[in-house]
């Protein structure tokens, strides 16, 4: 706690306080007005007329505080009285001059404070008017306003005392009163005991209707509450004059406009010119409840989506704890209401398998989430009901983030035991498919092999011809159907790669290992510059890389023309975009080209250039639809530049995520 | 005397077909079974130089088939090559994890068929 300065001319300062005449002295409701109307106007519990003596202050007036005088050295007035311009501490637990005052840790226990020094007429900081609340409060300009204008009152009041009372010191109090019951938002009205309003300000006058034919001053009360009888408003004012009044009702009133308005309201006694009046000091509430019917609107649709939602939805704290869990969630799981709120959600979802492998909470899709910010999609996983048994399902798990940190997530999952079911038997049925076709091929191939390859002995010529194309067309039917079903796995999503480090040279030198022969058949000749760039790795499914180049290096050797060039060449580019390395493989022919107008179109299903490609008779029309989709899956391009009649070069870009010396043992 | 070949496929056309192309083309010996247990029996039987031995059959499919002939001492150490229809190289990996030295995919080239067993053996006929 710091204790107030001692001003250097204190001396001459509680000298000119003296010489007001007014410490000790009995309370006066001149004073007592102006407290009990500053603690209305700024709804505040304390108000006080506070002098500073020698070693205390005396309060002249106080409202809302049974202590007639308080130690100087703990006073908040005390500091006031060394700031010209006012004093506000807004919250004395957070002000290390106040946070350990005994007026702040015990009764009265302050919190909030404002106060503007009073001055003696020869300009002494003689005391202060002040507001105290029990709550921190912020005092903005317009308040410091209100708040001066009650010190400036209550200086005029204490001169009067001092030059006893003059007709001109009343009209400028009242002149003031006036100002400060103009100038604030609240509606403020007094009442006599007949319940007539005597005085409305400004606020009051416009949401109530004032003009020269129906003057607001002067009508009965009644007349503008429209939810209280008159009966029950002249027994609110018999209440209020036997000292009972209520605090704070909350009533209707008749607008301008002839809506009805309802204002929160605060009571108090006073006296206008010498009568006993009842003061009503009110706010609209019309905004305020506004705000909160569409709150509860709001709450009301929001309640209703999670209600009604087919999936489990949960909030979790930055622990993985439950804080929020729909309906669906709870049914999913096969709990009660409510059962999963408080229980850790990972561990509730995810048990100890029999044979004893445990899911751990570290390093899971939510834990990830929660740590790394992530938002994770569409995963699969598996979750555990209450019985024990458990169900597939697609779960999303998104952070909360509050002040740009993660506060916990929301976990969205659905049961996707139905999906699971039909994949499991489309599997079934490709694997059974695939034998069945394979089995049949392979004792057609067998047999047409063997009796082409002649292991039974020569056959006539025209024989042997009508085999051959029944050896060529059984390889097309072989490729058709592995190309098929690698669409079908494409198509279904359950294509996998099966990735490793792999030397871009070795990858080339397979798939030309796999076209040699029709290479050799067709007079096509091969130049392979890749070996050049030998230091080079791709992580790829190496299986799939050469399955895709084996069909350009297949198709360029179909459409080129006997004793013409194909070469493979590899150079490395980065793209600035993705900061990634690319290794670029090109197969160039000098076949007739393609037509500007077909160039995409190659790579759709079932799509040759022209229908005369059948005669070269291996093709399924599936490669370059499969090799886009296998160089995509990599995250690399497939793209194809032509000139007809001058040849056409295919384009396999793949990230380059290593080099050689680090490929996988 | 040349080695032998068990030769282990439910369907009587591929059967017919591989003995030919390994027989003829290859020049091994080959004993053609139809199934999973004529398999063990033909083997415990008479303990042939290497198996070829298909994946899908019914009753005691390739995997099991391969099981069984692990689980005796005497038909332990016999070669195991599996002949799949399955195309995918995943699948293969998880054959060769039961204990293959190899797999061949079929369809297979009949000319070409007994150079790969050789190759995955170390040893021909």
């Amino acid at each position: 706690m710091i204790e107030p300065t001692i001003p250097i001319d204190d001396d001459d300062r509680v000298g000119a306080l003296h010489a007001l005449q007014v410490l000790d002295t009995p309370t006066e409701e001149r004073f007592d007005r102006l407290t009990r109307l500053a603690a209305l106007v700024f709804e505040v519990p304390i108000a006080l007329v506070s002098l500073v003596d020698n070693n205390r202050q005396w309060f002249k007036s106080c409202i809302g505080l049974d202590a007639p005088e308080t130690e100087r050295s703990i006073s908040f007035c005390g500091h006031a009285i060394n700031q010209p311009d006012g004093f506000v501490v807004e919250d004395a637990l957070l002000d290390e001059r106040f946070a350990d005052n005994p007026l702040v840790t015990a009764e009265p226990f302050i919190r909030f404070y404002a106060g503007q020094p009073l001055r003696s007429p020869d300009g002494f900081p003689v005391g202060t008017f002040c507001l105290i609340d029990r709550v921190p409060r912020s005092f903005d300009d317009a308040q410091r306003k209100i708040l001066r204008e009650f010190a400036a009152q209550t200086e005029t009041e204490l001169r009067r005392h001092e030059q006893h009372s003059s007709m001109r010191d009343k009209r400028e109090a009242e002149e003031r009163l006036r100002v400060v019951a103009e100038s604030v938002a609240e509606v403020i009205v007094a009442i006599d005991l007949r319940g007539r309003i005597v005085f409305a300000n400004s606020a009051a006058r416009d949401l109530l209707g004032d003009s020269a034919e129906v003057p607001l001053v002067g009508l009965p009360a009644a007349r503008v509450v429209t939810d209280r009888s008159p009966q029950e408003i002249a027994d609110l004012i018999q209440q209020a004059e036997s000292g009972n009044a209520s605090e704070r009702l909350e009533v209707q009133v008749r607008s301008v406009g002839g809506r009805s308005i309802p204002l929160d309201v605060t009571f108090a006694t006073a006296q206008l010119d010498g009568e006993p009046v009842y003061i009503a000091s009110g706010r609209d509430l019309t905004q305020q409840r506004q705000a909160r019917r569409e709150i509860e609107m709001i709450g009301q649709q929001h309640q209703l989506i999670l209600n009604s939602s087919a999936d489990g939805i949960v909030r979790i704290d930055s622990e993985g704890i439950v804080i929020y869990a729909n309906p669906s969630a709870h049914r999913l799981l096969h709990l009660v209401d409510d059962a999963l709120t408080g229980q850790q959600f990972h561990t509730i979802t995810h048990r100890t398998e029999t044979d004893g492998r445990v899911h751990p909470w570290m390093g899971s899709a939510m834990w990830q989430t929660l740590h790394e910010g992530e938002t994770l999609a569409a995963l699969r996983d598996t979750f555990n009901r209450a019985d024990g048994s458990s169900f597939p399902v697609s779960c999303t798990s998104a952070p909360i983030i509050e002040d740009s940190a993660v506060t916990g997530a929301v976990v969205v999952f659905a049961d996707v035991s139905e999906q699971a079911e039909i994949e499991r038997s489309k599997d079934e049925f490709v694997s059974l498919v695939s034998h069945e076709l394979r089995t049949p091929l392979t004792s057609l191939k067998g047999s047409l092999g063997l009796l082409s390859g002649g292991v039974f002995g020569r056959l006539p010529d025209e024989a042997q011809e009508m085999l051959a194309v029944a050896v060529t067309n059984t390889d097309r039917l072989v490729r058709l159907v592995n190309d098929i079903l690698d669409l079908q796995r494409v198509d279904a999503g359950r294509l996998q790669l099966s990735v490793q480090s792999h030397p871009l040279a070795q990858l080339v030198d397979d798939s030309i290992a796999n076209v040699r022969g029709l290479f050799t058949e067709r007079k096509v000749h091969l130049e392979n510059y890749v070996g050049l760039q030998e230091g080079l790795a791709v992580r790829c499914d190496g299986d799939r890389i050469v399955q895709v180049l084996t069909n350009l290096l297949g198709n360029a050797a179909k459409f080129s023309p006997a004793g013409s060039t194909v070469t493979v060449t590899s150079y490395t580019e980065t793209d600035l975009h993705q900061g990634l390395d690319f290794v670029v493989i090109e197969v160039a022919d000098n076949g007739r080209g393609i037509p500007p107008e077909r160039l995409e179109r190659i790579f759709e299903r079932f799509e040759q250039v022209d229908s005369s490609d059948a005669r070269h008779g291996s093709g399924s029309g599936l490669g370059l639809a499969i090799a886009r989709v296998l160089v995509e899956m990599h995250d690399g391009r497939l793209t194809v530049t032509s000139e007809p009649g001058v040849g056409s070069v295919f384009s396999v870009s793949l990230p380059i995520v290593d080099h050689v010396d680090e490929v996988d043992a | 005397m040349t080695r032998r070949l068990l030769l282990v496929d439910d369907d009587d056309g591929v059967r017919l077909v591989a003995r030919a192309s390994l027989e003829r083309v290859g020049g091994w010996t080959v004993t053609a079974v139809r199934s999973g247990a004529d398999a063990i029996e033909s083997a415990a039987a008479s303990p042939p130089d290497a198996i070829l031995l298909d994946v899908m059959m019914p009753g005691l499919d390739g995997p099991n088939t391969l099981a069984e002939l692990q689980g005796r001492a005497e038909l332990a150490h016999i070669p195991v090559i599996f002949l799949t229809a399955k195309a995918r190289s995943a699948q293969h990996d998880s054959l060769l994890r039961l204990g293959a030295i190899g797999v061949l995919v079929k369809p297979f080239d009949p000319m070409q068929l007994s150079n790969q067993v050789v190759a995955l053996l170390g040893f021909g006929p």
